[in-house]
């Protein structure tokens, strides 16, 4: 193997060179056997230290999972006895959903009744509340000169809207006719209204 | 030429023992680290799950009084739905609840029918049917709408599906109600 010359080396045909360079010690201050073992020596030092890291987190990897094991086998018992009592109780929840589907109504007969009682003017006198094919109709006569009856009606219909117990179960209301009747100074009205659908 | 290489490999690991000492001991780690890399992978993923579902145990079992509990609440809740459902087949007993509301409520019960089953339930895949019948009774006001909160309340559970309250007649106070409902029966 080929050598640089040093600054030890001596003058060039000063005398003949018997010497053996391949196998002579080198004379470098830093020799390359030194850089060769020491990088390969840090090589070693740096894998050892990744290889001792991931044993260290696979130790703590597994010691979580024996603990989750552990527990899991402790509560095994417990969790599949709730298991079926949460199987009973869907069931039971399913069984009442099925009875509330089928006779779930609109809204309560007899709380609307007793609204309209509680809400018509004193000069209005109804006549008929009936509910049929989703929607109310009220039917009624009206004891208001003609320049006030419709302004009465229209109040009232205002007032079914505002008021919080009629509004939550309906949001159409609406009076489609007013009629003359044949008594003097008396107007028949009818007021539809529709219930709410029930949200998706 | 591979043998030369062999032979120069040879020389070199022959002048430098501590770095091939180094150099195979490297390779050894590299290929542990690896091992290690895949396996701590695999570790992780199990451990995730076994968290999982260690905590979702944990979990239902931290609400088990709270489910036990609101088991017993609905199982009431559908013991009572059971008692109360009627029998189609069973008219004097289904007959015998409404007179049995117009005897407390003091209305005249006029008219008292049981209509066929509705055949949008036969071929529904539910746990009830619903059971319809019409009704015509007369009474003052507060009688009349005590006999309507009376149906609508229970003990059997219905469902008004259509009414008609009118006056009976202009000189009086006395209400005819025309009264449609369905109760729920046993398939």
């Amino acid at each position: 193997m080929a050598r640089k010359p040093t600054e030890f080396d001596l003058e060039p045909n000063w005398h003949l060179d018997y010497r053996d360079i391949t196998t002579l010690p080198e004379d470098r201050v830093v020799r390359v056997r030194f850089l060769v073992n020491t990088c390969a020596g840090a090589l070693v030092l740096i894998l050892v230290t990744i290889v001792g890291w991931q044993l260290l987190v696979r130790r703590d990897i597994a010691a979580q999972l024996r603990f989750w094991d552990e527990k899991i086998s402790l509560h095994r018992h417990d969790h599949d006895e709730l298991q079926l009592t949460l199987r009973d109780y869907m069931n039971e929840a399913g069984r009442i959903k099925d009875a509330y589907d089928l006779i779930h109504a609109p809204f309560i007969a007899s709380e609307f009744v007793l609204s309209i009682g509680r809400t018509v003017p004193d000069r209005m006198t109804v006549d008929m509340i009936g509910y049929a094919d989703g929607s109310v109709t009220i039917r009624g006569s009206l004891a208001e000169p003609p320049e006030r009856a419709s302004r009465v009606l229209g109040r009232y219909i205002e007032t079914l809207r505002t008021d919080p117990q009629i509004n939550a179960l309906f949001d159409d209301i609406s009076a489609p006719s007013l009629d003359r009747s044949r008594q003097e100074d008396l107007f028949n009205f009818e007021i539809v209204l529709k219930p709410r659908r029930p949200a998706p | 030429m591979n043998n030369k290489l062999l032979a120069q490999l040879g020389q070199l690991a022959q002048r430098y023992p501590f770095c091939t000492a180094c150099i195979v001991l490297s390779l050894l780690l590299a290929g542990a680290s690896q091992w290690l890399r895949l396996d701590t992978g695999e570790l992780e993923t199990r451990q995730h799950d076994r968290a999982a579902e260690g905590d979702r145990m944990l979990k239902i079992i931290a609400r088990g009084s709270q489910l036990r509990a609101e088991l017993a609440t609905v199982h009431a809740a559908s013991q009572r739905i059971t008692e109360n459902l009627v029998v189609e087949k069973n008219i004097p007993e289904n007959f015998w609840y409404f007179y049995k509301i117009e005897q407390d409520t003091q209305v005249k019960l006029t008219e008292l029918l049981q209509r066929p089953a509705l055949l949008q339930d036969a071929g529904a895949t539910t746990t009830y049917k619903r059971v319809p019948f019409s009704l015509k009774l007369a009474g003052p006001f507060r009688a009349v709408i005590a006999y309507l909160q009376r149906v609508e309340s229970g003990p059997r559970f219905g469902r008004i599906d259509g009414f008609q309250l009118q006056r009976q007649d202009p000189t009086t106070d006395k209400l005819v109600l025309q009264l449609d409902v369905e109760l729920l029966g046993f398939p």
